[in-house]
């Protein structure tokens, strides 16, 4: 079987478009995050969680109002992947024994005859929230800055690295604008913890990867092809890489696909974030990162 | 055919060291997998025979993360400021007090070392002050004439100590507890993280992990002055004539103050107690107590009215400590001999005894409390000297809060408060539901590329999904030989990587295609689109394999897991990219009429 043999699209001219279409994606991915704010998980936030799971289903109302009072505050309440599973956060003052215990036995008045087991508990001091949150940061500039360093290592320039961190900086900034517009649409968790920050390193290692071949197969075109201008020779690298593109993105997504849906509550989170990160690094591998360095190399050396 | 010998050579030594380092963890499986299909009495035998070797076996196997089997994990600080404050509890002034407050919000704050606030912060305070004000130890040689930074010194090592303390008694409380694999690690320079598998008594382990166990006998309040000062103190409650805010007496309303017992203040409703605290905590409140009075809580309740309410008693003690818990040389659960409620006896030192003798001499006919982490547990009145050194604890509210006072007394008192600053917890049925998930995500992950690559690459993709299956058994070789744990992110990893893993398998077969549209022979087809494909493979292993190292050096726990494997699967599938279907593809194309078909 073969697809995209030998293709002939035109990336390069139409990178206007995309521009448009990154930079509103870009911009409104921006406006949502500014405006509703990063939806933080306990790991970042702190606080105390529990994930409940009941004999038979309930309504998450039921359970906020049966706790609001013991726990002295309203505490978050979302179902766990199944109606009979909840996940229980709260700011809620004191020691884990005492509140865990305010927990259960408000729980077990509250609903009489349905027996709950607590699945899992979680603590985070707001300390070392803050540890985390910044640990987190850190290695998010720090990898960026490493990409930079090891391409302009490899391609020898400038404009190779900027290219590649700039559709980084893009893919990053769109997943986590639309994980903040979707977070209260979705029927599962999607706060910023650790490991959507794993997923996002992972998405900047995978986008990379794509970008990485492109720049590789442009490298290698442009001794091969010396006459060639250098917008027809960057698109050309584009196709002659598309079907290597396109057939790793399909397997990577299979898998990612199959791990949101079988992957259990735990990982849909991280899952849902590789999913979109997959996508649109593959659309800023082809249309982004390499548009800019022809960009880049043009405004450098006038043809 | 280059070469030919060196390939085939490290693959067999891969699969043999992958073997080795599996080995272990196969045989457990198969021992533990046949242990649990034994009845009773013959696993009994089973483990007795065999339960050296397993114990063996499980250092070396391949070992699952808390969120998989289930367990605890708690990440807890040594107080800092706390130390300081018992290290200067001679010379200790409120000046020193509020400094120390400040320079723990400023650490708090700047996310910086307390110690290095605390010294920056006196410093500001006082240009050329010294802080051999405050701090003398006779074994570490400071005194008076000790230079600030010899101080600064001796306050990190006492740290130190203090940190390496710390593990060494939870170490002794877990191994009493009885856990199965603990573990106690140091991190940083205030940090104590303990982990415990199958651990599901939450309550018990918290009490255990933090729990101080301030033992300290004092005598009991003169009960004259006590009743002379709780009318005074009532009467400075009663709402003054003509004031239109407060008309009842504030204290009254939450404190019953007529008790049976002399040497009991009165007594309150549990969720009372907090107000009781601070109406009775407002200086001009203890000015009316008698010199040398503390009011201390009963540890349990003495009373419970008709709607289950709780009513505690606040007993009146003596600010002196006659003797604190560093005598106990032995401590066990026993059983009251008429009620059969479990306590806890203990058996003091020489030094201990001697002084107890003396104490219970001296106050016959009185009390003598007993007070555990600031609460009484027992107030019992003396009947005889007693010169054995025997004594109780009583008042607890079951066995297991028995054993663990004993496991406390015994592994000694913890040199300063630990706060637990993260916990997880995860229950076995959620451990086990994240196998099953990461398992049935593996599997059908696995079949969809295989199935897809042979589809579209037909020979190829099938050299390519020997290699992949390869891939999977090498990472989990890589990991075991590496001691990382198996976690469910790392699992997530493992399944990333099949996606991923035969990218540089499409890389190579795409190319070999393109080389053959130029017009190639097969053979040089294949040569040339190996050899060109190498270079784009590695840069993009290369750097995804830095996101890698940042992702374990900045992560914690579970997510070093997935950093673990996303390096390990980078590793083993470039090698079964560039060895293994290497040398499988030229085995097939050995001769010059054999074909192959990439699609």
């Amino acid at each position: 079987m073969r697809w995209f043999e030998t293709p002939t699209f035109d990336f390069i001219s139409t990178h206007k478009k995309a521009y448009i279409v990154s930079g509103l994606l870009f911009v409104a991915s921006l406006v949502v995050i500014f405006t509703k704010g990063l939806q933080y998980g306990i790991d970042f936030r702190g606080g105390k969680e529990f994930v409940v799971s009941f004999d038979t289903p309930v309504e998450v109302a039921d359970v906020r109002s049966s706790l609001t009072e013991p726990l002295g505050g309203v505490p978050e309440v979302k179902f766990f992947g199944a109606d009979t599973d909840v996940l229980i956060r709260t700011d809620a003052d004191g020691e884990m024994n005492e509140v865990q215990n305010a927990l259960s036995s408000a729980l077990s008045t509250s609903f009489e005859g349905n027996e709950f087991e607590i699945l899992s508990n979680y603590l985070v001091s707001a300390r070392f929230a803050e540890d985390l949150k910044v640990g987190a940061l850190n290695s998010v500039i720090f990898a960026v800055i490493v990409i930079f360093i090891y391409i302009l290592i490899r391609f020898r320039y400038w404009y190779y690295s900027l290219g590649a961190v700039v559709a980084l900086i893009h893919d990053v900034v769109i997943v986590l604008g639309l994980f903040t517009l979707l977070s209260d649409l979705v029927p599962f968790s999607l706060q910023i913890d650790q490991t959507i920050i794993a997923a996002f390193l992972t998405i900047v290692g995978y986008s990379l990867n794509d970008t990485v071949v492109v720049f590789d197969r442009i490298r290698e075109n442009s001794s091969v092809y010396k006459t060639m201008d250098y917008p027809a020779m960057v698109n050309r690298s584009l196709n002659d890489t598309l079907s290597r593109t396109v057939i790793t993105s399909l397997t990577t997504l299979f898998v990612v696909a199959i791990l949101f849906v079988f992957g259990g509550e735990v990982l849909k989170g991280f899952s849902f974030a590789l999913l979109i990160g997959i996508i649109i690094g593959t659309y800023s591998s082809l249309f982004i990162a390499s548009a800019m360095i022809v960009e880049l190399k043009m405004r450098k050396k006038p043809a | 055919m280059k070469n030919i010998g060196f390939k085939v050579g490290s693959i067999v030594a891969f699969l043999a060291l992958t073997a080795w380092y599996l080995f272990p963890t196969v045989q457990l499986s198969l021992m533990q997998r046949y242990a649990d299909d034994l009845p009773q009495a013959e696993l009994e035998l089973y483990i007795q025979e065999n339960g050296a070797r397993m114990q063996q076996l499980s250092e070396r196997a391949l070992s699952l993360g808390l969120d998989l089997k289930g367990g605890m994990h708690v990440a807890m600080e040594v107080g800092t400021p706390d130390l300081l404050r018992e290290l200067s509890a001679e010379f200790g002034d409120a000046e020193l007090d509020q400094l120390i407050e400040s320079a723990y919000q400023a650490s708090v704050q700047n996310r910086s070392d307390f110690i290095d606030e605390f010294y920056a912060g006196f410093q500001a305070q006082n240009p050329d002050g010294l802080l051999s004000r405050y701090f003398r130890s006779d074994a570490a040689g400071i005194d008076r004439r000790s230079t600030n930074d010899e101080i600064i010194v001796y306050l990190r090592n006492q740290r130190n100590a203090a940190v390496d303390r710390a593990i060494e008694i939870i170490r002794t409380r877990v191994d009493r507890f009885g856990v199965t694999e603990p573990s106690i690690l140091k991190q940083g320079q205030d940090r104590i993280v303990v982990e415990l598998p199958g651990v599901d008594e939450k309550e018990r382990v918290r009490n255990l992990l933090k729990g101080t166990a301030r033992l300290e006998f004092r005598l009991a309040a003169d009960a004259d002055e006590l009743n002379a000062s709780r009318n005074q103190i009532y009467e400075y409650f009663q709402p003054t004539e003509g004031d239109t805010t407060q008309t009842t007496n504030a204290l009254a309303q939450i404190l019953v103050g007529q008790t049976g017992n002399a040497y009991v203040f009165g007594f309150a409703m549990d969720s009372d107690r907090d107000q009781v605290d601070q109406l009775l905590g407002a200086d001009a409140v203890q000015r009316l107590l008698p010199r040398n009075t503390t009011l201390l809580w009963a540890s349990s309740s003495f009373f419970t009215d008709d709607q289950g309410n709780d009513y505690y008693e606040l007993i009146g003690a003596r600010e002196e400590i006659e003797l604190t818990g560093d005598v106990i040389s032995e401590a066990s659960v026993a059983f009251d001999p008429t009620t059969n409620i479990p306590e806890v006896s203990m058996t003091m030192n020489t030094e201990g005894a001697r002084k107890w003798s003396r104490i219970t001499g001296a106050n016959i006919g009185k009390p003598v409390a007993i007070v555990l982490d600031n609460f009484v547990y027992s107030y019992p009145v003396v009947q005889n000297k007693i010169s054995n050194g025997r004594s109780s604890i009583t008042g607890l509210s079951g066995i297991s809060e028995a054993e663990d006072l004993v496991n406390i007394l015994l592994s000694g008192a913890l040199p300063a408060p630990l706060e637990i600053i993260e916990e997880r917890t995860v229950g076995a049925t959620l451990g086990e539901a994240s196998i099953q998930a990461g398992l049935y995500s593996t599997l059908i992950g696995l079949g969809i590329v295989a199935l897809f690559m042979m589809v579209y690459y037909r020979a190829g993709g099938g050299v390519a999904d020997l290699a992949l299956l390869l891939n999977i058994i090498f990472i989990l070789g890589i990991l075991a030989a590496f001691r990382a744990t198996l976690t469910l992110p790392g699992i997530a990893g493992i399944v990333l990587t099949i996606g991923m893993a035969v990218d540089a398998n499409v890389l190579i077969f795409d190319r070999i295609r393109e080389e053959m549209r130029h017009g190639k022979t097969l053979r040089a087809a294949i040569d040339s689109g190996y050899a060109n494909a190498v270079s784009a493979i590695m840069d993009a292993n290369i750097t995804t394999f830095f996101v890698g190292v940042i992702l374990y050096s900045f992560g914690v726990g579970p997510i070093k897991g997935f950093a673990v494997t996303l390096m390990a699967g980078i590793v083993s599938s470039l090698f079964s990219a560039l060895i293994i279907t290497r040398a499988l593809v030229d085995y097939l194309t050995r001769d010059k009429s054999a074909d192959i078909s990439f699609g």
